[in-house]
């Protein structure tokens, strides 16, 4: 054995054959697709495990650069799906080549800071005057419904929750009979619907959305559901007991929305009052 | 310095690259639906290098003729890997068909030199390695152990007699 030993290594070309066989084996890995799905295979079951946690934190590390990927991705679905646009065909024959305009378009954002929770919930995002945010914009999540900017510094902007007792907001069923949504302060899963006539047939389960009848939001953007009823004595008025979609106190990516038509209301709004 | 070997040598490297390129790539025999004789010859170029030879220059000569064949039979570095190691197992061939009295430092590994009983053992033994080494690297993997060892034994019944039938037609003294 140690003869045969020594017939193999005397003159001392094992270098040589070492780095030639690694590059043959470099070559038939890479130049030939038998052996190198046989190479991948054997890799694959032998470092799996390492490469399954090497992908975990690979996945971890990237995870902010999909989430703003995947936020960009989603603004600019909803910037272009149907709720955002207006019908204006009028009602004669001509050309119709204007039917639908887009009248919102949402901006990314991200929730950076909160005030302590209590009974006037505010959030703080990071997009500001820079970046075209007014006062009075929309801030929806992708579940929900987060609230209304109501202050805005150059990179920042401040957000009146919807958990916040000054907020109202006009909202109401899908058949457009539509009352106040508020919040009393106290179950922040739940706000009360208020004004909405009590003529109205309401059943528990029933969507509750936005309307549309201001520059805030949307129409037809999902708020909750109905959890309670109860006529309210003496105004004629149901009190509904709204269960939020989403917990506006646990958003964090978040999108601001643009009426593009807030000035052309606005000035009509305007001449109304003098 | 290129003497008479040396020359010999470069032309059997062309001559017998030629020969497994353009005639021997297009014999194969199987049954089954696989392919288990194919004929390998260029193996003899590197059998014929000088008993001598600086061994790194063996192994160096040994990847080049595989590397060769690879290039024109598109299987980048399986050739080359087997001669390579073939190359440097050859000591062991050499010393396993040893004649009694050793090799003296005149000798070829030629027929002319040391006979024809030496040469058969000779070429059992380094055919034998290379086609098994060959064989084991195309599969990559010993899972197939049957069809490498089938291969083997077909190839080389093939290639060893038509390689006998080369040495015998063309007789080189070194």
């Amino acid at each position: 054995m140690s003869k045969i030993k020594a017939t193999i290594f005397q003159g001392g070309s094992v270098i040589t054959m070492i780095v030639l066989e690694m590059l043959c084996f470099y070559l038939i890995i890479n130049f030939n697709s038998e052996q190198q799905r046989i190479w991948l295979e054997t890799v694959t079951v032998y470092t799996g495990g390492v490469n399954e946690r090497v992908d975990g934190v690979n996945s971890y590390i990237g995870l902010r650069a999909t989430v703003d990927s995947l936020q960009q991705r989603l603004a600019d679905i909803k910037s272009a799906t149907e709720g955002v646009y207006v019908a204006k065909a009028a009602e004669v024959d001509s050309v119709r080549d204007d039917s639908l305009r887009q009248r919102f378009v949402y901006l990314t954002a991200e929730v950076v800071n909160k005030s302590p929770y209590g009974p006037n919930n505010t959030t703080i995002i990071n997009r500001g005057k820079m970046d075209g945010i007014e006062i009075g914009q929309g801030v929806v999540a992708d579940q929900g419904l987060l609230g209304i900017v109501t202050a805005v510094s150059g990179e920042h902007a401040r957000v009146m929750s919807l958990l916040h007792r000054d907020t109202r907001l006009s909202a109401g069923l899908k058949n457009s009979y539509f009352g106040t949504l508020r919040w009393d302060g106290d179950d922040p899963r739940n706000m009360t619907l208020y004004d909405l006539k009590s003529y109205v047939e309401v059943n528990p389960g029933d969507t509750i959305y936005t309307t549309g009848y201001s520059s805030i939001f949307p129409t037809g953007l999902a708020i909750g559901t109905v959890s309670a009823t109860e006529k309210l004595a003496g105004t004629g008025n149901w009190r509904i007991g709204v269960k939020l979609l989403a917990d506006p106190l646990r958003m964090r990516y978040v999108f601001v929305i643009k009426d593009l038509f807030k000035e052309d209301i606005s000035i009509l709004m305007e001449n109304d009052e003098r | 310095m290129m003497n008479d070997s040396t020359i010999n040598n470069g032309l059997r490297f062309f001559f017998l690259a030629v020969l497994q390129i353009f005639l021997l790539k297009q014999i194969s025999w199987g049954f089954g639906g696989k392919e288990y004789l194919f004929i390998f010859l260029y193996p003899l170029f590197i059998m014929m290098l000088p008993i001598q030879m600086i061994r790194h220059l063996v192994v160096l000569a040994g990847f080049a003729i595989g590397f060769t064949v690879d290039l024109f039979y598109e299987t980048l570095g399986i050739n080359a890997a087997a001669a390579t190691l073939s190359a440097f197992l050859r000591p062991l061939a050499l010393r396993a068909s040893s004649p009694r009295e050793g090799y003296n430092i005149k000798h070829h590994p030629t027929v002319n030199d040391l006979g024809w009983s030496w040469y058969f053992r000779y070429a059992a033994w380094f055919l034998g390695i290379h086609l098994l080494l060959f064989f084991s690297i195309q599969a990559f993997t010993f899972y197939f152990w049957t069809d490498i060892l089938l291969k083997t034994f077909f190839s080389f019944v093939a290639s060893y007699a038509l390689m006998a039938l080369l040495v015998l037609i063309f007789n080189p003294k070194n």
